[in-house]
C-alpha cells in the first residue's frame, strides 16, 4: 500500500464515520440510570439524616445537612422491589425490606432481604439479613433490637405461609439462626398486628414477649427463647372474634406472677384477661403458663389500659357512646363503673407527665373522644379517688371545645406537653391545642388549613405544621408557644426536623416534583430569608 | 447529537464534493491527448507539459525545426502556421507540427481561437488561501456530559479559514481561525436537557506536501470554549442553566486530498480538497453547577445543582471540505 493509498483509505474511513453518525460500537452509551425517572414512595426522616428510596435505581439516598445547610448525599444500593421501609424508634437506623428477584432464575438472583442503614449521618449499610421468602410486613421493636418480618396483605407467591414470622435480632450479625423463621400454629388466622413488650418479670425469670394478634386469636412468643413454641390463645370457638388491641402490665414489682395481657376484640362485649403464671407442666414448651378470665361489658370496648388505683391494679375500659368507664379487678374480675361527664373513647396514662400525681402511686389518665368521635374536650381521671370517691375523680378541661382525634406526644424535656389534633378540620380550618399537663392548660392555636400534618422535633422543642401540597409551614416553639409562619417557594410534601452533621438542627421540607427538591431552614432560628434551597436531589451522581 | 447539526454538516460535505466535481472539466491543458491523431491543427491537443517539464531550448529556431514545443513558453513565440496549399503545410504525420521561426521579422501571432490558458499565478498546491467547513466529531467520556446525550459522541459544525504564509519546497505553515458549533439534547431522569458548545480557535497548521494534490497536516488549535447547559428540572423554580467559558486546545494530524484535480479537473481557482484529521481535543474541566434562570438578586439564584465535573476532552476527528484560492 502506497502512502497515497493509505491516506485515501483513511480519508474515506473518516468520511464514512462522519456521514453515518458513527457506528454503535463506538458510541459509548451513558449509564441507563440517566434514562430512568426517579420513583420515590418512601421518604423517611432519621435522627441525623433523611432517606429517599429511589426504587427505579434500587438505591437509598441518605442525606445529611451540614452547618451551612448544604447537603451531603450518600447513595447506597438496596435490594430490588422495596415492599416496606421504616425508621428505628430513635431514628438511628433505617430498615428497608425488599423482595429481590422474583422468581429467581439464577443462583445469582437476589433473595429477599432486610437492609439496615445507619441513620445518624454516615448512611453506611450496617447489615443485610437475607430471608427465604418475600414478605411485606415489618414490625419494629420499640427498644430497637428486634425486627419481625411477616406476611401482610395478599401475596403473589404460588404458595405462601401467612403464619410465618421471621424474627431478626438486629443487635447480632447475620447467621444461620438470625434471621429465624417461625411459623405460628394456626387455627385459621394470620398475623395482623405485632406488639413487643418490655421486659416482664415472669415466674421463670425476666422475659420479653411478642404478642401476635391474628384475625381470630392471640399468640405469645418468648423473644428470649425463640427456639420454644409460641402459646396461642383461642378467643372463641367459632372464629368470629377478631382481636382489636392488646395492653399489658408487669404488675407489682414485688410479684412475678401478676404480669398480665388484656385483649379486646371487635365483636365481643368483653375483654380477655390473660395472666402469665408459673408453669407446672414439665413437658410444656414454655416456662410460663396462662390463665384466662373474661370480663363482661355492655358494649365492645373502644380502648382500655391497666391502671393503678387507690384500690390496686385495675383494667380501665371505655365503651363507645357511654358516659362511663369500667374498672375491673384483674384478680377477681369484679368491676366498678365510674360515671364520666362525656362519652370518651380513648384513654392514656399521663402519670409521669402531670405535676399533681397522687402520692399513693395511683395513676392519672387522660381521656378524649378519639378519631370519629363527636365527644369534645379532654378530661383527667385521677385514679387515686376512683374507687372510693369516683364522682370527684374527673376533671374536664374547659379550654378544649372541639373533638380531639389524636394526641401527639412530645419528647423530653417537654414530655408534659401533648398536641391535641382535632378529629377533623373544616374547609376554613380549625383549632388545635397544646396541652400542658403540668399546668393542666390547653392553649389553642388556630389554623386555616383543612388538612394538617405535623412533625415534632426529637429534642422536644418545636412542632412543625404544614398542609401537604401547599407552600405554608409553621413552627411552634413548644416552650413559648410562639408560632412562626413561613411561606416556601415550592409546595411541601414532607417536613423533617433532623440533627445537622455539626451542631444544631435543621428543618427539611421536601418538594416532590421532578427529582425531588428540598428547602433547609435552621430549626433554632427559622427564617425564610435564610432558607437554602436544593433541587434535583436524585439527579446525577452515576 | 443534534440531528440538524449533523445533517447540515454532512450535507455541506456532500454538496461541496458535488460542486467540486461539477467544476471538473473534461478538456484540460494538463490532460494527455486521447490520441495522437487528434488533427493537424490541434495544438490544444498537444501533450501537456508535466510539472517537471524541460526548460525551453536555448536556440528556439533549432528547437522549433526539430520538434515543436509542446506548449508555449512565456515570452517565446508561438507556432507559425504554414501558408495554405504549401507542401510544407501538410504535416507528414499526425504529430502536431510547428514550422521554424524565420528571423526576428517573423513575428509570432497566435492562431485565432488559441489564447494562452491563464492558469494560477501561484503554486496552488500549497500557496493558497483556504476556507473550509465540515464536521467535528468528539468522543467525550466525561460523566458530566452524560445528562445531555445518551452516548459519548458530540458532533459540531466546523468552519474555518487559513492562509499559507511560510512556504518551503515541501513544507508550508498556515495560520488561521476556526469556529465550531454544536448542540445536543436529551432527557436526564425525565428532565429535558440541552448542551450548546461554541469553540473559537486560532489555528496553527503545518503541511507536508506529497506532490501537487495531497498533503498531510498537523494542526494545533488553542481555543476559547463557551458552553451553555440547560436542565428543565421540575423541582427547580425555573430552568436550570450554566453558561461558562473555558480554555481548550486540539491537536490533530491528518491529510488533505484534492480529489477533483486528481481525477482530471482543471487547475483553476478555486480548488476543492477533502480534509480529514484525527487527534485529541482537550478542554478544561469545570464543575457542572446549574442554577435557576432567575435574577441574580433573587434568593432562588442561590440554588444549585452540581452534576459533577464536565470536560469536553476526548478523541476527536474532523472531516472538512476545503476550498482553496
Amino acid at each position: 500500500m502506497t502512502l497515497r493509498t493509505a491516506i485515501l483509505t483513511g480519508l474515506s474511513g473518516l468520511l464514512l464515520l462522519t456521514t453515518t453518525g458513527c457506528g454503535d460500537w463506538i458510541h459509548g452509551d451513558r449509564p441507563s440510570s440517566w434514562d430512568t425517572p426517579p420513583e420515590v414512595r418512601h421518604r423517611i426522616g432519621l435522627s441525623g439524616s433523611f432517606a429517599l428510596l429511589d426504587e427505579s435505581l434500587n438505591a437509598v439516598h441518605l442525606i445529611q445537612v451540614d452547618g451551612s445547610s448544604e447537603l451531603k448525599q450518600t447513595r447506597r444500593g438496596t435490594g430490588k422491589s422495596v415492599v416496606n421501609a421504616k425508621a428505628s424508634p430513635d431514628g438511628d437506623r433505617l430498615f428497608v425490606l425488599t423482595e429481590g428477584d422474583q422468581p429467581r432464575r439464577k443462583s445469582t438472583d437476589e433473595r429477599p432481604a432486610l437492609w439496615v442503614y445507619d441513620g445518624t449521618g454516615s448512611g453506611d449499610l450496617i447489615a443485610k439479613y437475607t430471608i427465604s421468602d418475600p414478605l411485606s410486613g415489618l414490625a419494629i421493636d420499640p427498644e430497637g433490637r428486634y425486627v419481625v418480618v411477616y406476611a401482610a396483605g395478599s401475596s403473589n407467591a404460588f404458595v405462601a405461609n401467612p403464619n410465618e414470622l421471621v424474627v431478626i435480632d438486629t443487635s447480632e450479625p447475620p447467621s444461620e439462626t438470625n434471621p429465624l423463621p417461625r411459623t405460628l400454629r394456626s387455627f385459621g388466622g394470620s398475623p395482623q398486628r405485632l406488639t413487643f413488650t418490655p421486659t416482664l418479670n415472669l415466674p421463670a425469670g425476666e422475659r420479653r414477649l411478642l404478642l401476635v394478634e391474628t384475625d381470630q386469636d392471640l399468640s405469645i412468643l418468648d423473644l428470649d427463647h425463640l427456639d420454644r413454641k409460641e402459646v396461642t390463645v383461642r378467643l372463641s370457638g367459632d372464629y368470629k372474634v377478631v382481636p382489636a388491641g392488646v395492653v399489658f402490665t408487669d404488675g407489682l414489682p414485688s410479684r412475678n406472677d401478676d404480669a398480665r395481657v388484656a385483649v379486646r376484640t371487635t365483636k365481643e362485649n368483653s375483654v380477655f384477661l390473660l395472666t402469665l403464671v408459673e408453669q407446672f407442666n414439665e413437658t410444656a414448651d414454655n416456662d410460663f403458663d396462662i390463665t384466662i378470665n373474661i370480663i363482661g361489658l355492655t358494649n365492645t370496648p373502644s380502648d382500655f389500659a391497666f391502671v393503678n388505683t387507690d384500690g390496686g391494679l385495675r383494667l380501665a375500659m371505655l365503651e363507645p357512646n357511654l358516659r362511663r368507664a369500667t374498672l375491673a379487678d384483674p384478680d377477681t374480675t369484679t368491676v366498678t363503673e365510674v360515671d364520666m361527664p362525656a362519652a370518651f373513647g380513648r384513654i392514656s396514662l399521663v402519670t409521669q407527665e402531670v405535676s399533681d400525681a397522687p402520692a399513693s402511686g395511683s395513676d392519672v389518665a387522660m381521656l378524649w373522644g378519639g378519631s370519629g368521635s363527636s365527644t369534645s374536650g379532654v378530661a383527667f381521671w385521677s385514679l387515686g379517688k376512683s374507687v372510693g370517691q369516683a364522682y370527684r375523680s374527673i376533671e374536664t378541661l374547659p379550654d378544649v371545645a372541639s373533638a380531639v382525634g389524636e394526641v401527639v406526644n412530645v419528647p423530653a424535656p417537654n414530655q408534659s406537653l401533648k398536641l391535641l389534633v382535632p378529629s377533623s378540620l373544616g374547609s376554613q380550618g380549625g383549632q388545635f391545642h397544646v396541652l400542658d399537663l403540668s399546668q393542666r392548660t390547653a392553649s389553642p392555636l388556630n389554623t386555616k388549613a383543612s388538612n394538617l400534618s405535623l412533625t415534632v422535633s426529637a429534642d422536644g422543642q418545636r412542632a412543625w405544621f404544614f398542609e401537604p401540597g401547599t407552600q405554608d409551614v409553621a413552627v411552634i416553639d413548644l416552650v413559648t408557644l410562639h408560632p412562626q409562619n413561613l411561606v416556601l417557594d415550592r409546595p411541601i410534601w414532607n417536613v423533617f426536623d433532623i440533627a445537622r452533621s455539626g451542631d444544631g438542627r435543621a428543618m427539611v421540607a421536601l418538594h416532590e416534583q421532578g427529582a425531588i427538591g428540598a428547602t433547609i431552614i435552621d430549626a433554632f432560628s427559622p427564617d425564610e430569608a435564610s432558607a437554602v434551597g436544593h433541587v434535583g436531589l436524585l439527579q446525577g451522581g452515576f | 447529537m443534534r440531528p440538524s447539526v449533523f445533517f447540515a454538516s454532512a450535507a455541506l460535505v456532500s454538496l461541496s464534493l458535488v460542486a467540486s466535481a461539477s467544476l471538473a472539466q473534461p478538456t484540460s491543458p494538463t490532460k494527455p491527448p486521447d490520441s495522437p491523431a487528434a488533427g493537424p491543427t490541434a495544438p490544444d491537443k498537444a501533450p501537456a507539459a508535466p510539472d517537471d517539464a524541460l526548460p525551453p531550448p536555448d536556440d528556439e529556431a533549432v528547437a522549433a525545426s526539430e520538434q515543436p514545443a509542446t506548449s508555449p513558453q512565456p515570452g517565446a513565440p508561438g507556432p507559425v502556421h504554414p501558408p495554405p496549399g504549401s507542401p510544407a503545410g501538410r504535416p507528414p504525420t499526425a504529430v502536431p507540427w510547428y514550422p521554424a521561426a524565420v528571423g526576428p521579422t517573423a513575428q509570432y501571432e497566435p492562431p485565432p481561437g488559441e489564447v494562452e490558458d491563464e492558469g494560477p499565478s501561484r503554486d496552488m498546491s500549497k500557496d493558497f488561501w483556504q476556507v473550509y467547513g465540515g464536521v467535528r466529531t468528539s468522543w467525550i467520556p466525561s460523566e458530566g456530559y452524560n445528562p445531555f446525550d445518551d452516548n459519548d459522541i458530540f458532533n459540531q459544525l466546523s468552519i474555518g479559514a487559513s492562509r499559507a504564509l511560510v512556504l518551503g519546497p515541501q513544507l508550508s505553515f498556515a495560520p488561521g481561525v476556526m469556529w465550531e458549533f454544536g448542540a445536543v439534547d436529551a432527557e436526564a431522569r425525565g428532565a429535558r436537557s440541552e448542551l450548546i458548545v461554541h469553540r473559537l480557535g486560532a489555528v496553527a497548521e503545518g503541511r507536508f506536501h506529497l506532490g501537487r494534490d495531497v498533503y498531510i497536516l498537523a494542526k494545533v488549535v488553542p481555543q476559547a470554549v463557551h458552553t451553555r447547559a440547560y436542565l428543565s428540572e421540575d423541582s427547580s423554580p425555573a430552568q436550570l442553566q450554566q453558561k461558562t467559558w473555558r480554555f481548550g486546545a486540539d491537536a490533530t494530524a491528518g491529510a488533505a486530498w484534492n480529489i477533483p484535480r486528481s481525477v482530471g479537473s482543471p487547475n483553476v481557482i478555486p480548488q476543492f480538497w477533502l480534509v480529514g484529521e484525527v487527534g485529541y481535543g482537550w478542554t478544561m474541566s469545570k464543575d457542572l453547577e446549574l442554577t435557576p434562570d432567575v435574577d441574580e438578586d433573587d434568593p432562588q439564584a442561590r440554588m444549585k445543582l452540581n452534576l459533577g465535573s464536565m470536560d469536553l476532552s476526548g478523541v476527536m476527528m474532523r472531516v472538512n471540505v476545503a476550498m482553496t484560492f
